[in-house]
């Protein structure tokens, strides 16, 4: 009869104390924080998630962690391969994984915006909070947080800045180049060449251009489409020429990028060449241009200028360890260190009061001052998450010369674009004539 | 009680006597059963999408195995009835069961409509035409972005149902109805729909199936109708699973997974399909959870499909069958393996000198 009253009382005492653990805050009996790293991880999108993750993460455990209970609890990152370049459904599956079968506490990275529009239903299924990283720039991604703000709301997007603000990302940069080339060249109202790649990502922009470079001073030349995978652009470039353009603002995310500015040196097309071009951002393009991309530029969310104090550190740090540039999802750097002062700021894991921290986020990056509007989605703006125009220069190497007194603001380094020999030249002849 | 008795002998006879059938009857034991042994969502997931994709890989097999119209582009039913049940759902807010159907119609619909130019070719060449289609369908969502959604597709798609457990049995009661109807439609002993027989007659020799006079282009047009309905009701199943009705519904990788699944499992069986997305799908999946397993599960998967078209070119659960199955040379009644002589007949099953 005893033995059965101690049974019995210590049948109790393990229902309590399970019931305490269940209903423990989350973060409490964990020794570790597991955030997931998502991205396509056989890619290089991938792969620079995790690096920029890794060092953010070396940096918040430095000092043992982040403050949840009252005690430092390290992070732990957990690698998750989305695959989501070539499957949608893999990236879901992924998440899903990610949450119940790696039990991440909260989830960052994702390059695509439609596999992230995906993703973003599994991890609010579960009430995940999840950020985003340098890629997937959809604004219906943080759009969502707006209309459907109760499931939404454990939704981030740090960077990068969302597709309508790169179109004003552009424009204000290519307002600054044709400030250069008036100056120089003594021509009032430069000519814009639009040459897009055939990609629908870029079809709504194609009226934006139309309409508001006139507003800048600028005359559109023409439109001129080029395949994503084009080996030879000789024909649109011969077409630029002859329609007199002085700038080609040139947007591509594909390897196109190469022939084109390759091709742009070797033709020596007299005209500026800027616009957004994710191949043009890599160290690798100078070699894979044969150093014929020389004075081609472009406008970038990131480089190695001092956009905060926080750029240069970082990109020398990244450097010296990977022995490569960052692309744009290393920015999970960011994000990671956003989250982790958010954590720290809660004191807990307990996804509603991290977001409430989240929302309060000001937070200098490598890539501008992170705060978050209405929709979680960054800033754009002086002050705020910009961008940078860089230009590669003889000898391969990149140089800045946007934002040039852009609303006051211009960073260390940063110089007036430099027009190629032959542009200059061919435009002075031809005013002579 | 006699009722019981007279359905007790039938099961005997029909189902225990046939290894083929008990293994089946497990299958469908242990995929109605699963979530009283695990009710982990990752686990249930994986098992939902292994059905819906087994249920498209079969209606591959119905028109390609069975009726031998070699399509490489059956994506097209797919994706279509995917994309107009998230159509339907979002314009419309339509729920699952109805946008399902009319889903699966619509890619009844557009594969008539394609089918009526590519019925004119055969073999190789109408596989090359079918190839094209979900890339032009791909073309025309890409024209029509605010309709469409573009590259990005269309998402806030609503949920099967209210619960995972809910949204799971759905899949598989529609999964296991579907294959049994494709089972009785392409079986050649049926007397129910009476047209296996003429889908095998047209497959083999397609010239003396008309000269006895079949009239082939219809019935090529009713596998046409009946795939394109099945594949359709799993892109519906899908998409209402998944939430999002993606551009990648339609690639050529989602017409190609369906072949290299019934392919590996068996053609022109049905329940080879089957099989072949219930192996290879979760092992994909499950070496995901390892390391290594990540790192090389496509050179496994690989491997695995080589090895199996070398040694088992009819496909696994051919190969297992021959093994466990023997059909009776006088009666063709199917004994299994370990009978010397036949259960109905009691013919010698094999060479008495052996």
């Amino acid at each position: 009869m005893k033995l059965h009253h101690k049974g019995w009382f210590r049948g109790l005492c393990l229902t309590g104390l399970a019931a305490l653990l269940l209903l423990a805050p989350p973060g409490v009996m964990a020794k570790e924080i597991k955030v997931g790293i998502l991205g396509p991880m056989k890619f290089v999108q991938g792969e620079h998630a995790w690096y920029g993750a890794e060092l953010a993460a070396e940096e918040i455990n430095k000092d043992g962690g982040l403050m949840v209970g009252g005690k430092k609890m390290p992070i732990k990152l957990v690698k998750i391969d989305t695959n989501e370049i070539l499957s949608v459904m893999n990236a879901t599956s992924a998440v899903e994984k990610a949450v119940t079968v790696d039990k991440v506490d909260f989830l960052v990275g994702g390059c695509s915006s439609g596999a992230i529009l995906a993703m973003q239903d599994v991890a609010m299924d579960y009430k995940k909070i999840f950020l985003i990283c340098g890629s997937g720039s959809h604004p219906e991604i943080t759009n969502r947080v707006g209309k459907n703000y109760d499931r939404y709301k454990y939704f981030f997007r740090p960077g990068p800045i969302n597709a309508i603000n790169i179109v004003k990302l552009v424009l204000e940069s290519t307002n600054t180049l044709s400030q250069a080339i008036r100056k120089n060249l003594g021509i009032k109202t430069p000519k814009v060449a639009l040459l897009f790649e055939q990609a629908k990502w870029l079809e709504p922009q194609i009226p934006l251009f139309k309409k508001f470079l006139p507003k800048y001073g600028m005359e559109v030349a023409g439109v001129w489409r080029m395949s994503i995978k084009a080996l030879d652009v000789s024909a649109q470039l011969q077409a630029i020429r002859s329609a007199g353009a002085h700038i080609i603002l040139a947007m591509t995310s594909g390897p196109v990028a190469i022939p084109l500015y390759r091709q742009v040196g070797e033709l020596q097309i007299p005209a500026a060449i800027t616009g957004v071009n994710v191949e043009a951002e890599g160290a690798k393009f100078w070699q894979a241009t044969g150093g014929m991309c020389v004075y081609g530029g472009l406008t970038a969310q990131g480089s190695d200028v001092e956009m905060t104090w926080r750029t240069m550190p970082f990109y020398k740090k990244f450097e010296a360890r990977y022995k490569v540039r960052p692309i744009l999802t290393a920015s999970s750097y960011n994000s990671l260190l956003i989250l982790a002062e958010a954590i720290n700021r809660a004191g807990t894991t307990d996804a509603e009061k991290v977001v409430t921290e989240l929302e309060k986020t000001n937070f200098e990056g490598t890539q501008g001052r992170v705060v978050f509007d209405k929709n979680h989605d960054n800033k754009y703006g002086p002050g705020f998450m910009t961008g940078v125009g860089v230009q590669w220069m003889p000898g391969g190497k990149l140089k800045a010369w946007w934002p040039l007194n852009w609303a006051g603001v211009t960073y260390a380094g940063v110089e007036e674009y430099t027009l190629s020999p032959w542009m200059v030249k061919y435009w002075k002849e031809k005013a002579a004539k | 009680m006699t009722y019981l008795l007279l359905w007790y002998g039938w099961f005997r006879g029909e189902i225990l006597a046939i290894p083929g059938r008990v293994i089946a009857l497990l299958f469908f034991l242990v995929l109605f059963g699963a979530p009283l042994v695990t009710q982990d969502p990752y686990y249930l997931r994986m098992i939902t999408l292994a059905t819906i994709f087994a249920l498209f890989a079969t209606s591959w097999d119905v028109l390609s195995g069975f009726t031998g119209q070699i399509n490489l582009g059956h994506a097209l039913f797919f994706g279509v009835s995917g994309y107009m049940a998230g159509l339907l759902n979002t314009h419309f807010g339509m729920p699952p069961w109805l946008t399902i159907p009319t889903g699966a119609l619509t890619g009844v619909a557009v594969g008539l409509i394609a089918g009526i130019p590519a019925l004119r070719l055969r073999g190789i060449y109408l596989g090359l035409v079918t190839l094209t289609f979900p890339l032009i369908l791909l073309g025309v969502f890409f024209t029509f972005p605010e309709f469409t959604g573009g590259e990005l597709g269309i998402s806030g798609i609503e949920r099967l149902a209210f619960s995972r457990i809910l949204s799971y049995y759905i899949v598989v009661a529609v999964f296991t109805l579907s294959v049994f109807f494709m089972w009785k439609f392409t079986d050649a002993g049926s007397k129910i729909f009476r047209v296996g027989l003429i889908l095998h007659a047209i497959r083999e020799d397609e010239i003396t199936a008309r000269a006895s006079g079949i009239n082939t282009t219809g019935y090529k047009f009713l596998a046409f109708a009946v795939s394109g309905f099945f594949a359709g009701i799993a892109g519906g199943l899908f998409v209402h699973y998944m939430r999002i009705a993606a551009p990648s519904m339609l690639e050529l990788v989602f017409s190609f997974q369906a072949i290299l699944w019934t392919i590996f499992g068996g053609v022109a069986t049905i329940y080879g399909a089957v099989a072949g997305v219930f192996i290879l799908f979760p092992m994909l999946e499950l070496l995901s959870l390892t390391e290594w397993g990540e790192q090389s599960r496509f050179i496994i998967f690989t491997v695995i499909l080589i090895l199996t078209l070398l040694f088992m070119p009819e496909g696994l659960t051919v190969w297992v069958l021959d093994k466990l199955e023997i059909k009776c040379p006088r009666c063709k009644l199917v004994n299994v393996f370990t009978r010397r002589t036949c259960r109905a007949c009691r013919a010698p099953l094999r060479n008495q000198e052996n």
